[in-house]
């Protein structure tokens, strides 16, 4: 066997090793009741920040660390959310939010939040002066 | 309608020099491809000098629209959508610029601009048998972009956005435009995103576009060589351009990160979101390309990878262009360029099948017939390893490539996959990579091309590699680096720079004209070494250790260790103590729209100032974005403290909102607050407090309270409470030096407890929630880069003039 085959057998094996090892880092994209089956599992869930029917609550002087909300998820459910970290800048603009975290009881408990906010390019309203 | 106070002419002449850029790209790609093909001498000129032209023209046209755009900026023309979008009147005169790349159509204009830059020069130089073939690509990929810029409706869809659009075109149903009169009531513009106004912003993505345009040029020399099937006197141009190419990419991601650094929050310089990553793997493809043509240069193998490297590199910036610019990654960046449409999407889709499948088909036509040698690389040539370091890369390119397409996997296949953390996803599989890199760099150079003796090898390397051992094993020691992979890292690194300072000593002495490759080694070693440390061994210095909850056995001890609580509350003028320092915040400034926060930062051993310094994080309050923060960041030579606003509060709503808060404690139990912690010691009928005036028939008591703040200052609090004539009374005891105020709200026997109010005085209201963080010796990892590319430009001039 020339070394050229036998490099390539590795290289190969190693690109399939490492495409298998990845695959426990992948999850699905959740809802609030299919991650509840698995508490001890973090899920990304997609939602919607829900302002109508609930409050968010984030008082920095009682604790800095600690944000409240309900969000929608796709399949409908409101849920609480408690967030670990200090309330995201525009928090209540945002139109899509990709919580990671997992279910604890009741209320999603979340480490990280992506907020889409609305672009520039789909927001186009113009202020008009006098 | 005739409107009024629009300048439509400049519109006019914008839209007739897109339409002439893109069909003088067609024109010139036919004229070289003819010229490529002619076998008549005359014909072959004619049909060159024609399409040297129609480059020229395409490339007047190019600069003709990007002068335009510029002036209709600089002149705030409101009537055009561009300008609307993505300026405004304040917007400072440096940050001009930064608008032509926050907008699809300004970036597509850079790139085409590059391209022309690079084909003029080209063309100016002298003509080569490749010349005509190359320009063909060049006006290919020219032509392609071109159409991106169209704007134009065939058969009812619309190619392409025009950045001469007006407002009112885009926006036809709003109305305002029922008035002659409009423009004169739009005053200002949309405004550009304020992480965009930074000097980085400025500079950042010019480099980095010039280095995607500089992978079209391996790309086209790999075509045109399959084409011809003629590789001879074509590996020194193809040298050269991937040198520039990889040296200008480099800079790009690196300047990228300093951007992210420097005015992103997430506390650091890469966090493989996919947009990064997207700018990364044709980089990585394009060094391993760089390395096989060395080899092949050296000793005619690998030529095969090199042509394969060259197309995939060119292929992945479109195809980057196609995952960040089409929305397709979604929820999983933080870039959002999206909401541009599908039309974008499919275009690029058609041009990246192009150029790939067109590339990889010329290639597989070619493949029996490429020249290679029948005879294997020896184990113990050079260039043995520097393909397996080429193949590391190519490995390495997967794996990211892989992970950061799964939202498009997920279209493809109806999946929804999702990675829940990236950054140790992507980390647990790379630092493997970087550990061969680096052993592969350290060593590469103590081997000979062909063929080495094995006992030289291993004599000459031994110096540094225990000298890295040992430097490494004390780096490991004193960073107290625990993680057994980490570690490896950490001597690798050390191992490539030692090791090729070596070589330099040894070998290469004062000829500085070889010292390129080595330099460049030692550089990628400093900025593995840089990363290693400043990452390993981040410190959130700003641990919040106040207003917790006690945890009352309710959560689970693991999840309190998990939770971050990385923000910190800080009042004005309260020193609080992070880390080593005591940090106060002293109050902030407002200069134009940005509010500027001042923290103090104060170290000392005894009495002795060790360090004193204020940080300045900022906040923009844009009146379209909301807050914008900016951190702020103090530069030591072996440390930096960076510093962000979590939150700020706007002064203008503050009003008298503070209130009493309740607890209920029993005997020994404690309450924090702000800026320090009450214990409740217990009842004294035995009354002091002043302000009580003993009746008969009171029943009073008065609460212990035991306060201690930050600084280790002691007092107690003695708030009263009393029933006098069957109704209750509470004497509020204000603790001025713990600025609170605090009362007994009821006792309850029955549990033996007693509800304790306390509140925070107006003073108070003035407060930011913020992140610090000391990256250690992160400057390693930017003198690297800066090496880095030293050790390129010393390659490119030795092959421009020896």
């Amino acid at each position: 066997m020339k070394t050229s085959h036998i490099i390539i057998l590795v290289v190969i094996a190693a690109a399939f090793g490492i495409i298998v090892s990845m695959v426990g880092d992948f999850s699905s994209k959740e809802t609030f009741d299919t991650a509840a089956k698995k508490p001890s599992k973090e899920y990304q869930i997609v939602a919607v920040l829900d302002t109508i029917n609930h409050s968010m609550e984030y008082d920095p002087i009682q604790d800095p660390n600690r944000f409240v909300f309900y969000a929608t998820d796709e399949a409908g459910k409101t849920q609480k959310v408690i967030f670990t970290g200090a309330k995201p800048q525009d928090f209540e603009r945002s139109e899509k939010l990709t919580m990671t975290g997992k279910m604890d009881g009741s209320s999603f408990r979340c480490r990280e939040i992506l907020m889409k906010c609305p672009s520039k390019y789909n927001t186009d309203q113009i202020a008009i002066g006098t | 309608m005739e409107f009024q106070g629009e300048q439509l002419i400049w519109g006019e002449i914008g839209h007739f020099s897109v339409l002439l850029s893109f069909m003088a790209s067609l024109i010139g790609c036919i004229a070289f491809y003819l010229s490529e093909k002619s076998r008549l001498i005359t014909n072959e000129t004619n049909w060159y000098k024609i399409g040297k032209t129609s480059f020229f023209i395409h490339s007047i046209a190019v600069f003709t629209i990007f002068s335009i755009l510029f002036y209709l900026i600089f002149n705030h023309r409101y009537e055009y959508h561009y300008v609307w979008s993505h300026s405004n009147n304040e917007l400072p005169f440096k940050y001009l610029l930064s608008c032509f790349w926050e907008g699809q159509e300004g970036s597509f204009l850079l790139w085409l601009i590059w391209h022309c830059v690079l084909g003029v020069i080209f063309l100016l130089r002298k003509k080569s048998k490749w010349s005509a073939g190359v320009m063909a690509v060049v006006s290919l990929a020219q032509f392609f972009l071109s159409i991106s810029l169209l704007g134009l409706v065939f058969f009812g869809e619309k190619i392409g956005s025009s950045p001469f659009a007006l407002l009112r075109e885009e926006m036809i149903n709003a109305p305002i435009f029922q008035r002659a009169d409009y423009l004169s009531l739009i005053k200002d513009g949309n405004g550009l995103n304020p992480l965009l106004q930074n000097y980085w912003m400025v500079i950042h993505p010019p480099v980095l576009f010039l280095g995607f345009a500089s992978t079209l040029f391996p790309f086209a020399y790999a075509i045109i060589g399959l084409w011809k099937n003629e590789y001879k006197d074509w590996v020194k141009p193809v040298l050269r351009w991937a040198l520039f190419g990889s040296m200008i990419l480099g800079t790009g991601i690196i300047m990228g990160g300093m951007w992210a650094y420097e005015s992103l929050n997430f506390g650091g310089y890469w966090a493989w979101d996919p947009v990064e990553n997207a700018s990364l793997v044709p980089w990585l493809v394009l060094i391993a390309g760089l390395h096989t043509v060395v080899i092949y240069k050296a000793t005619g193998y690998s030529l095969k990878a090199t042509l394969f490297f060259f197309i995939l590199s060119f292929s992945l910036v479109l195809y980057s262009t196609f995952l960040t610019r089409t929305g397709v990654l979604g929820e999983t960046s933080v870039h959002a360029f999206t909401g541009e449409g599908n039309y974008l999407g499919i275009y690029l889709l058609i041009y990246l099948g192009v150029f790939l499948i067109g590339g990889l088909t010329l290639f597989a036509v070619r493949y029996k017939s490429i020249p290679d040698h029948k005879k294997e690389e020896d184990l113990s040539s050079r260039e043995f390893w520097m393909f397996i370091g080429a193949l590391v890369l190519i490995i390495s390119s997967v794996q990211i490539t892989y992970t950061t397409s799964l939202p498009v996997w997920n279209e493809i296949f109806g999946t929804k996959l999702a990675i829940t953390d990236p950054v140790q996803h992507y980390n647990k599989i790379q630092i493997w990579v970087a550990i061969i890199l680096a052993l592969a760099t350290a060593m590469v150079y103590f081997f000979k091309f062909k063929k080495t003796n094995w006992h030289t090898f291993l004599k000459k390397l031994s110096i540094p590699f225990i000298a890295s051992v040992l430097v490494g094993g004390m780096v490991c020691y004193f960073q107290k680096i625990t993680s057994v992979p980490v570690a490896i890292l950490a001597i690798c690194s050390i191992f490539t720079i030692i090791a090729n300072v070596y070589y330099i000593s040894q070998t290469q002495k004062l000829k500085i004209a070889k010292w390129g490759g080595n330099m460049a080694h030692i550089g990628f070693g400093l900025m593995l070494i840089g990363i290693v440390l400043s990452s390993y061994n981040k410190n959130v210095i700003s641990i919040n250790h106040l207003g917790v909850e006690l945890p009352m056995g309710k959560e689970k001890p693991e999840e309190n260790q998990k939770e971050s609580r990385e923000n910190v509350l800080l009042f004005r003028n309260k020193p609080t103590k992070m880390d080593d320092y005591w940090v106060t915040y002293k109050g902030d400034t407002t200069i134009g729209p940005n509010h500027y926060y001042r923290v103090n930062y104060l170290r000392k051993e005894g009495d002795k100032v060790i360090e004193d310094f204020t940080l300045e994080p900022n906040a923009q309050i844009n009146p379209k974005m909301g807050l914008v923060a900016n951190p702020d960041t103090k530069h030591y030579l072996t440390k930096d403290v960076f510093t962000y606003l979590t939150t700020a509060i706007d002064k203008s709503k503050i009003k008298d909102t503070s209130s009493f808060k309740s607890r209920k404690v029993k005997i020994g139990d404690s309450i924090y607050f702000a800026n320090g912690v009450m214990v409740f010691t217990g009842f004294d009928p035995n009354i002091s407090n002043p302000l009580y005036k003993k009746q008969q028939g009171d029943v009073a008591v008065s609460a212990k309270l035991a306060m201690m703040d930050l600084q280790g200052n002691k007092a107690t609090a003695s708030p009263v409470y009393y029933i006098r004539d069957g109704a209750e009374y509470r004497i509020v005891d204000t603790m001025t030096n713990f600025d609170l105020e605090v009362r007994v709200g009821k006792i309850i026997p029955s549990e033996e407890s007693v509800q304790i109010e306390y509140k925070q005085p107006e003073a108070l209201n003035d407060y930011i929630t913020m992140k610090a963080i000391v990256f250690p010796y992160i400057n390693l990892l930017w003198i690297g880069t800066f090496i880095m590319v030293i050790g390129f430009l010393i390659s490119l001039f030795k092959r421009f003039y020896s």
